[in-house]
């Protein structure tokens, strides 16, 4: 079974969709991360310096009591907080204590400088607990010396609190980049496994088999679209394949029939030698007309293959025409028909030279052909301004009837007054073949009489 | 007598080449793959060579490649069943060599390596052409045939110019419009009988030898009256 046939869970992680997914999770936490570094950052920053100002604050409400109560409002600050995060101290000159629940100075505040210092170990010289602390000391005028220290526990609860937002953000944000990965991947799977199943189809020879196509509008749907666009272009130069291959058995069978029936007959038949030579030529005549038409159609492929616009140069018209009519007039006069041409000066076109020669060349020679004597065929190139320029074959022929334009470009159809003609009624697909090679348009036009045919050249869309 | 070389790895269109050159007087050599053709050619003895385009152990157009990188300058004539290639075509046209499509039809390929072997051998040059009592002026652009001035067209003097310089060779339709009108491609009908004729009818009065003759099996041949 080959590997895409069915969902695979191994297949996930290759899926686009996944990889996508991922990248933008991984993007997206380390964007929450970045922002919950600096909300961390700047909160600690913004806490440090609040509990700062309100040690100073304590420190200047200190000094505004009377000295006698200054030892009471050591006291009160320290009872009064519950929680434990003030300590402080008031020692006499002499480092003895006079107040509050802290023995001596903290050796960090040591320098009496009044200035606010960090105390990582905490104010006691040997805490029980470990609490961060900030705190300042200072020398009063008196002498006595004053310790306020305050801990820094919210800063850190904060922090925390940031710290654990971030570490659930970080395992949220993964699971969620991969739940939507498997999510979109599983969804992508089952879209190819859909396109991969209808494909299986098509290649088994379906041809009428189109890729689904759920109707969102999606990019799977979009490129569904374009194969399927595709599908029916191949679906219909299939299609043209074989009537074409239905056409030329059809053609090559009735020349190979007559060759076949004809050898048979001078092998039944014996006779002379020059009899035997003359059946023999009539062989090769015969063998000769289906390698024309042999040649017609491979001609008519090459042209439809379209690698020739490669060699697309600039054209004019003007004396292609008149090399053409020079070609043809000696066909027209030696059928007793009028030849005429109206050749004016046009722009230059883009295209291949010898094509739309031999296109043209077909044109004017389909007119000689089905033109009875007396009759007239007519060559003009004109263009009117601002218009391409027009190529026109006008000759006084029995015409074409309307239900006989559709069908005179197809290969092998041939007017009903073609029959006794010769020529294997490839001429007109040919010029078809070149003029859509080159975005032309061609028009069959009643000629009153007669039929006029008028090349375009210049842009199909005009 | 002229020697034509031919390299072509079908046993039986080989034979029917071999026949129809040996018929017109050339000595014939057959090589029947890449290698050996590729040796035989080296040797510059020949006048021409027909070269199938797909040949076993090396393909026509590199084994032309080789000869010309060596320096052999013998004409080529291309054969093969590969068509739509007109820029090479072109391109080896361009080169004095030719190129001929299967399936094709033994005159046409007799025409075109005689052509190709008398091209080595006389090129006529200078502005005065002759053949028999037909003269050609290039520069005066005037054509006479004794005495008589031959009323020409443009076209008809380039198609006489092209039949004199290849006089007393076989001519066939397609190298006509190849020559003459210039447009890759073969014309389906009649067109050019109808030119030549056109021509005769001015070359060949009445009274005189015919010097335009039509060959048996497609063609036509400019003939000097004994």
């Amino acid at each position: 079974m080959p590997r895409t046939d069915r969902f695979r869970l191994a297949d996930l992680p290759r899926t686009t969709a996944f990889r996508m997914t991922v990248l933008f999770g991984a993007l997206t936490v380390t964007v929450v991360l970045l922002a919950l570094g600096v909300v961390y950052w700047r909160a600690g920053v913004f806490l440090t310096r609040r509990l700062d100002e309100t040690l100073v604050r304590e420190a200047a409400e200190f000094l505004r009591a009377s000295v006698p109560e200054q030892a009471t409002h050591i006291d009160s600050l320290v009872d009064s907080d519950r929680r434990g995060h003030w300590r402080a101290a008031l020692l006499a000159p002499d480092g003895r204590h006079l107040a509050g629940d802290l023995a001596s100075v903290p050796k960090e505040l040591q320098a009496l400088d009044g200035g606010i210092h960090a105390l990582p170990q905490g104010p006691a010289p040997t805490p029980e607990r470990h609490h961060a602390a900030r705190g300042l000391a200072r020398r009063l005028a008196d002498g006595r010396i004053l310790v306020l220290t305050v801990r820094t526990n919210e800063v850190h609860e904060v922090r925390e609190l940031i710290l654990r937002a971030m570490a659930a953000g970080l395992v949220g944000g993964v699971i969620l980049a991969l739940a939507g990965g498997v999510a979109l991947s599983v969804g992508t799977l089952r879209r190819i496994e859909a396109i991969h199943r209808a494909s299986a189809t098509i290649m088994a020879g379906d041809l009428s088999q189109r890729l689904p196509v759920r109707g969102s509008g999606d990019d799977f749907d979009k490129l569904a679209a374009i194969v399927n666009a595709m599908l029916a272009k191949i679906e219909g130069l299939i299609g043209d394949m074989k009537v074409a291959g239905d056409n030329i058995a059809h053609d090559l069978r009735t020349p190979l029939t007559r060759l076949r029936t004809r050898l048979e007959g001078a092998l039944r038949r014996g006779g002379d030698i020059e009899a035997h030579r003359a059946a023999m030529e009539d062989a090769i005549g015969d063998a000769d007309q289906i390698l024309a038409t042999f040649r017609a159609l491979l001609r008519i492929a090459e042209v439809e293959d379209g690698r020739r616009r490669a060699a697309f140069a600039p054209v004019d018209p003007g004396p292609l025409a008149l090399a053409a009519a020079d070609l043809y007039e000696p066909l027209a006069a030696a059928k007793d028909l009028t030849f005429t041409t109206d050749i004016r000066p046009t722009a230059p076109i883009i295209g291949d030279a010898d094509l739309l020669f031999e296109a043209l060349g077909n044109l004017l020679d389909n007119a000689i052909k089905f033109t009875p004597s007396g009759g007239t065929v007519t060559l003009a190139l004109r263009q009117e301004a601002g218009q391409a320029p027009e190529m026109i074959v006008r000759d006084t022929g029995p015409g074409i009837t309307p239900a006989q334009r559709d069908m005179m470009f197809r290969r092998f159809t041939r007017g009903d007054h073609a029959r006794h003609t010769p020529g294997n009624g490839l001429g007109l697909s040919l010029v078809a073949a070149v003029v859509q090679l080159h975005g032309f348009r061609l028009a069959v036009e009643d000629g009153q009489p007669g039929c006029a045919m008028r090349v375009t050249l210049g842009d199909a869309q005009g | 007598m002229a020697r034509i070389l031919v390299i072509e790895d079908e046993a039986r269109t080989a034979r029917e080449i071999v026949d129809a050159l040996t018929a017109e007087g050339y000595a014939v050599t057959l090589c029947a793959d890449g290698p050996a053709g590729l040796a035989e050619a080296r040797a510059g003895l020949y006048d021409a060579i027909t070269l199938d385009r797909l040949l076993p152990g090396l393909d026509g157009l590199a084994l032309l490649a080789e000869l010309r990188r060596e320096g052999v300058t013998t004409p080529v004539l291309v054969v093969s069943a590969l068509d739509g290639v007109d820029d090479k075509v072109r391109g080896l046209r361009a080169g004095g060599d030719d190129y001929l499509t299967k399936p094709f039809a033994l005159a046409e390929l007799v025409a075109r390596v005689m052509a190709l072997a008398r091209r080595r051998a006389d090129k006529p040059a200078g502005t005065l052409l002759q053949v028999g009592p037909l003269v050609m002026d290039l520069v005066g652009r005037r054509a006479t045939r004794g005495a008589r001035e031959l009323d020409l067209t443009p076209r008809e003097f380039q198609l006489l110019e092209y039949f004199v310089r290849n006089a007393e060779q076989t001519l066939t339709r397609s190298m006509l419009f190849q020559a003459v009108w210039e447009y890759g491609f073969a014309p389906g009908t009649n067109v050019i009988d109808v030119h030549v004729g056109r021509l005769r009818r001015k070359v060949d009065a009445d009274n005189e030898e015919a010097m335009i003759r039509t060959v048996r099996g497609g063609g036509w041949r400019l003939h000097a009256p004994d």
